[in-house]
């Protein structure tokens, strides 16, 4: 049973950035991203650690990314968790050992203010069926 | 639909009718499964990657790749090798989708958390409840202990079998006396048989370094000193 459910930013346009960069990405990278967002759902947020998932530090500890690698490319999708739902704030990926691009924890912790401040600035993930 | 219950919406099952999704899922799915499974048993046992990689005869390193569910080169030799490191048996089917799909929700930690291979464990002795006159109104194996060995001595069952975390106060201080004084005691669970409340400690042996369980009967609360296995 799942655990918890998924949220996405909406930009100022009312555009769902998670699903515009999940409807560009190759279809391998988006069976990967539903994997991990399917195994991720059904586990007690303690229990949100080791490589799928990390919490991010410093100024950034009210982040977290979600982590995988399809052919040597590092996707590090960044959100945040409300009590029973992980909003998925930026679609970085990496270069390097940082973030690509390297302001993604900077724009994913405005988004998030944005989240909190308003309700309309997210949305449920509904377009992934996961159950 | 079965005994289950479970029900698919029509949308997920649309998703899962696409082939190479469905062959893409499985992959990662099974990949996270054996790095979840491999980093929740070896935090059982309270072992670092290097105390596994040394068990396994290999680097730390190759551990912590074979908890990455983004390596994919695990083959059936070192699942084998993970297996006998862990005392494990191993177990390997296809099942059909429903039943893959229904099964392959739960990943908690809890859910891969195994014992190694314990004779005793092989025939374990069937938990009936226990009637006692004088606490017959009792129903709880909690309260049932607190009525033989008052509140000091009881601990969750639930939670000393998932967490090894006695309740209280009073219990925390028996678990230190006992970590100090004897072997580490991971936790203290209750189990009923039909005459007789027992003990169970979970321990860990600083010799071999195994996790293993000893019971004692609830008039002399003894906490493992040796363990089984390295005593001589």
């Amino acid at each position: 049973m799942a655990l918890w459910g998924f949220r996405c930013y909406v930009d100022g346009r009312g555009e769902d950035v998670i699903r515009a960069w999940y409807d560009d990405s190759d279809k391998k990278v988006r069976n990967k991203f539903y994997s991990r967002l399917q195994f991720l759902s059904g586990l007690p947020r303690g229990e949100w650690k080791g490589e799928p998932f990390r919490q991010l530090r410093g100024p950034y500890s009210e982040l977290g990314e979600v982590r995988f690698q399809h052919l040597g490319v590092v996707y590090r999708p960044i959100g945040f968790h409300l009590p029973t739902e992980f909003v998925l704030l930026f679609p970085a990926t990496e270069k390097g050992d940082d973030f690509n691009p390297r302001s993604a924890p900077d724009t994913a912790l405005r988004r998030r203010e944005e989240v909190l401040e308003n309700k309309e600035r997210s949305r449920g993930l509904d377009w992934l069926p996961f159950q | 639909m079965d005994s289950t219950g479970f029900h698919f919406s029509d949308a997920f099952i649309a998703h899962f009718s696409d082939r190479d999704f469905r062959q893409d899922f499985v992959a990662d799915q099974v990949r996270l499964r054996i790095a979840t499974m491999v980093r929740s048993l070896r935090e059982q046992r309270g072992w670092s990657q290097q105390e596994l990689a040394e068990r396994l005869g290999t680097t730390q390193t190759t551990v912590s790749r074979i908890e990455n569910p983004d390596y994919g080169k695990l083959s059936l030799s070192t699942l084998l090798s993970l297996a006998a490191a862990f005392d494990l048996p191993l177990w390997v089917e296809m099942p059909n989708w429903r039943d893959w799909l229904i099964r392959n929700r739960n990943f908690t930690e809890a859910s891969f958390q195994q014992e190694s291979f314990r004779p005793d464990a092989l025939n374990p002795q069937p938990a009936s409840p226990i009637v006692l006159s004088s606490t017959s109104a009792l129903t709880s194996s909690t309260a049932r202990a607190q009525a033989l060995w008052g509140a000091a001595s009881v601990f969750s069952g639930e939670q000393t079998r998932r967490g090894a975390q006695p309740i209280g106060a009073s219990g925390a201080m028996l678990s230190s006396r006992l970590q100090t004084e004897t072997l580490p005691v991971l936790g203290i669970s209750l189990e009923s048989s039909v005459n007789a409340i027992n003990v169970v400690f979970a321990y860990k042996c600083r010799t071999c370094r195994t996790r293993k369980c000893q019971r004692t009967g609830p008039k002399s609360i003894k906490s493992p000193v040796a363990c089984c296995s390295c005593e001589l």
